[in-house]
């Protein structure tokens, strides 16, 4: 790939905003990171990347715990979206509860990754996404 | 000489011979004067038998000839004559002698006799003629006018006598025929009284069975004449006015009624004496209740109707008074009365709002809870519209659905619905029930009811609802938010250490491992806090039964680095099946067997062993170590929670939630979880769970 891959991350704790960074750096990926701390301002980019006004992303890392409207509402939103049809989302959350899993399966998930307190474990998002975009690419 | 033209000419009109004397016969039915009378004139000498033909040549008379006394009879008896011509000189049988043969016949006796003689006055003669019968003389020559004049009276008398034959067979006749009627009158007469006799029997058999109808029913009537100013009673009058040993007061024509009152016990008379007046004015048929004191002391109840019937002017002619013993309609009443009397005290008695209603869901009672709570009856009782003002409108339709459906099957009624509190001005909850009672045909005859104030009840149910629903809310962001900046602190501390680790000096390194064991404890404490207090989780799976001996893999499988870090050796029996959620089971075990592995006695290889037996609808688990043992003292101790023997710190450390969370799970199900132990020795922790279904 040439441009680097634009990756939009909805996360409203800094600090697992940069962990994810890192992890993704860690992992040597060639990216751009796009941040919105709420759901509301993710709603609304996906309202201008299905406009024309913005451009879809490669990857969207979408954690269900958001101000305003949660990560699930932003996942139905982004499932409405035409030309996002085929992105691949990777959902985010701190516990493995099975409410949360189950709400979001419907609207179809790539990945469902565990925040965990093991600095390991959350480190290997980078190899999670490098094996999703890569599924999606053997895939289009 | 042949017997001269005495056969009757073809045509002539038959004659029967009639018999003197009274015999019913057939006369000649045609009248004397068309048939001509026969007349037999004997004579030896013809030419005087001619003479006396032309003589009595008559229209009316028949003359027959005889010239001997032997003619004479054979004409004598072929037929009837009403006259004898005889001339007594004659050859062979004389006049005389003849007549006597005549005379002697009965048959022939009657007929008169004229004798003609030739011989003037010869008094012997005559006697002779007279003692033989005859009835006149006539001398020869004969004097045709005498002659004709006597014949003429004879045959006078001949045609009256058989006249009066005729008659008199007329007569006879009648009188048979009057005597046959009589005879049938009689009879039908005779049938007539035996029919009357039987009829009068009957009627009084009937008569007899309608008074002891009467008496058996204890009915009786007082007929008033007022024409002829009588009174009658009946028979059984006094008796059920229950008066028969005393010596009533002889009616007095007064309408009737003055005796009645007389049997009226006292605190009725007046008012029957005034309802009795009033009786006469009245032309509709009123009913009159009231007590009769008896002889025998007993108090009775008689109703009385009075039927008047008057004349054209109005006036009374006949009044019909009947006395009927009615009680006991009226003591069965009275014990109806008596017996609503207590439901309705039982009723208002109870702190219950109670209510009935008709079969067709007519609301007819409402006891005084139910007053006093909605401060009034639901008006329109026939229509449950009638409790729209006091039940809340949100309940409204509910509760119409509900009670139509139970008015028409019949099934009992069940329903929570709030009602109008009218002494604390606000809508309460109740519980309404009603079961419907049947007669004797099947059908729905009394409905009953009652309001069971459960407000309280609901309105801890939705507080603890409400409690449950923010305490469930909590967990939910407890389970996220109150772990997020835990974690955090966990993750950078780690990250820390590992980009600076080799950096920091000094104590550096002890405090960061001591702030990441913060951090980790804290979220293990919110984690072990989160699990205690178990929130419902709707989404896991509802009990079943769950093969305890999987779970117990599964543990293993889970605990495996632990174990094997430990050196530890894990076993079991076989091990049931449980009606619980897996889940609970895992974390149990994971708990017990985790507790046992860290409290390991130093220098020991660790052993636990995992066990089950049956205890009625129970298993009986046991995990047994040899680890370090639990003091006596603190068996119990140990089920607190945030409870620990050790500083939390260490290889001992932990949050001191593990046993309190296993205790909780345990009884939640009826079951119990202890410990046996001797310190230095090792410890059983013992837990009961329901058996598997069908186990």
């Amino acid at each position: 790939m040439d441009s680097p891959l634009l990756i939009v991350l909805a996360e409203d704790n800094p600090a697992d905003v940069f962990f994810v960074r890192s992890a993704l750096t860690e992992e040597g990926l060639d990216f751009q990171l796009r941040v919105f701390s709420d759901g509301e301002m993710a709603v609304r980019f996906l309202d201008d990347v299905e406009s024309g006004a913005a451009a879809c992303p490669d990857l969207f890392l979408l954690d269900l715990n958001l101000p305003r409207l949660d990560g699930a509402e932003v996942l139905r939103r982004l499932r409405q979206v035409d030309v996002c049809s085929k992105v691949p989302v990777i959902v985010m959350t701190s516990s493995d509860y099975r409410g949360d899993r189950e709400r979001v399966s419907q609207l179809g998930v790539e990945l469902y990754f565990l925040k965990t307190a093991s600095l390991e474990e959350f480190m290997q998002l980078g190899q999670a996404v490098r094996g999703v975009l890569d599924n999606c690419r053997d895939e289009s | 000489m042949k017997a001269g033209a005495t056969a009757p000419a073809a045509d002539a009109v038959p004659v029967t011979p009639a018999v003197p004397g009274i015999t019913a016969c057939e006369t000649p039915n045609s009248t004397q004067d068309d048939v001509p009378i026969n007349i037999l004139i004997v004579d030896d000498e013809p030419k005087n038998l001619t003479v006396l033909e032309t003589i009595l040549h008559n229209p009316g008379y028949r003359v027959v000839r005889a010239t001997s006394g032997d003619e004479a009879l054979l004409a004598l008896i072929a037929e009837e004559f009403a006259l004898l011509i005889l001339d007594i000189q004659m050859p062979g049988l004389t006049g005389f002698e003849l007549a006597q043969v005549i005379k002697e016949r009965k048959k022939t006796a009657h007929v008169p006799i004229i004798f003609l003689t030739a011989y003037y006055n010869e008094d012997e003669h005559v006697l002779a003629g007279y003692g033989s019968g005859a009835v006149d003389f006539l001398h020869k020559p004969v004097n045709a006018a005498i002659l004709r004049s006597k014949v003429s009276a004879f045959v006078d008398l001949y045609r009256r006598n058989l006249e009066f034959i005729r008659l008199n067979g007329e007569l006879v006749k009648e009188v048979e025929e009057r005597r046959q009627i009589q005879a049938q009158l009689f009879e039908l007469n005779e049938t007539l009284e035996q029919r009357v006799l039987e009829r009068t029997e009957a009627l009084r058999e009937k008569e007899l069975r309608l008074r002891q109808a009467a008496d058996a029913a204890r009915l009786t009537y007082v007929e008033t004449d007022f024409l002829k100013r009588e009174v009658r009673k009946a028979e059984n009058f006094a008796a059920v006015m229950g008066h028969t040993t005393a010596a009533a007061e002889s009616p007095d024509f007064d309408n009737g009624t003055g005796h009645l009152v007389w049997h009226v016990a006292p605190q009725d008379r007046e008012r029957v004496a005034i309802a009795l007046s009033q009786f006469g004015g009245s032309k509709s048929n009123a009913k009159l209740d009231y007590r009769v004191l008896g002889d025998d002391g007993m108090e009775r109840w008689i109703e009385s109707q009075c039927f008047v019937e008057y004349d054209p002017a109005g006036n009374p002619v006949r009044s019909f008074l009947t006395n009927l013993d009615v009680t006991d309609r009226e003591r069965a009443q009275e014990q109806l009365r008596e017996s609503e009397e207590r439901f309705r005290q039982l009723a208002d008695s109870m702190p219950q709002m109670v209510w009935t209603a008709r079969g067709d869901g007519y609301f007819d009672y409402f006891n005084a809870r139910w007053q006093e709570f909605t401060g009034f009856t639901p008006g329109n009782n026939g229509d449950p519209a009638g409790w729209d003002p006091i039940i809340h409108c949100d309940d409204r339709k509910n509760w119409v659905d509900h009670w139509n459906a139970s008015l028409t099957s019949g099934d009992s009624f069940r329903l929570e619905y709030r009602l109008w509190d009218s002494r604390s001005n606000q809508y309460k909850w109740f519980l309404g029930r009603a079961i419907s009672l049947r007669g004797n045909d099947g059908g729905v005859v009394k409905w009953i009811g009652t309001c069971t104030d459960i407000d309280e009840q609901k309105r801890t149910e939705t507080d603890l609802r409400r409690a449950n629903a923010v305490l469930e809310q909590f967990a939910f962001a407890a389970s996220h938010d109150l772990q997020e900046p835990l974690r955090t602190v966990a993750i950078y501390t780690q990250l820390l250490q590992r980009q600076h680790g080799p950096a920091l000096t000094g104590d550096a390194g002890e405090y960061m491992r001591l702030i990441v064991e913060g951090a980790q404890r804290m979220r293990a404490l919110v984690a072990g806090l989160l699990d205690y207090i178990q929130i419902p989780d709707s989404n896991q799976a509802p009990e079943s039964n769950v093969d305890a001996a999987q779970i117990f893999d599964e543990v293993r499988k889970d605990l495996n680095l632990a174990m094997e870090e430990a050196g530890a050796r894990i076993s079991s029996d076989a091990l049931p099946t449980v009606q619980v959620r897996d889940i609970h089971l895992r974390q149990i075990l994971q708990n017990l067997i985790g507790n046992a592995l860290k409290f390991r006695r130093d220098g020991e290889t660790p052993r636990i062993h995992v066990t089950a037996r049956r205890l009625d609808r129970q298993w009986c688990f046991s995990v047994s170590d040899n680890g370090m043992g639990i003091p006596p003292e603190y068996k119990d101790h140990i089920f607190g929670v945030f409870k620990r023997l050790h500083p939390s710190g260490g290889k001992y450390g932990g949050a001191g939630i593990g046993l309190a969370i296993s205790q909780r799970i345990v009884e939640s199900y009826g079951g119990r979880i202890w410990v046996e132990s001797t310190v230095g020795q090792g410890a059983t922790f013992c837990f009961t769970l329901p058996a598997g279904e069908g186990d």
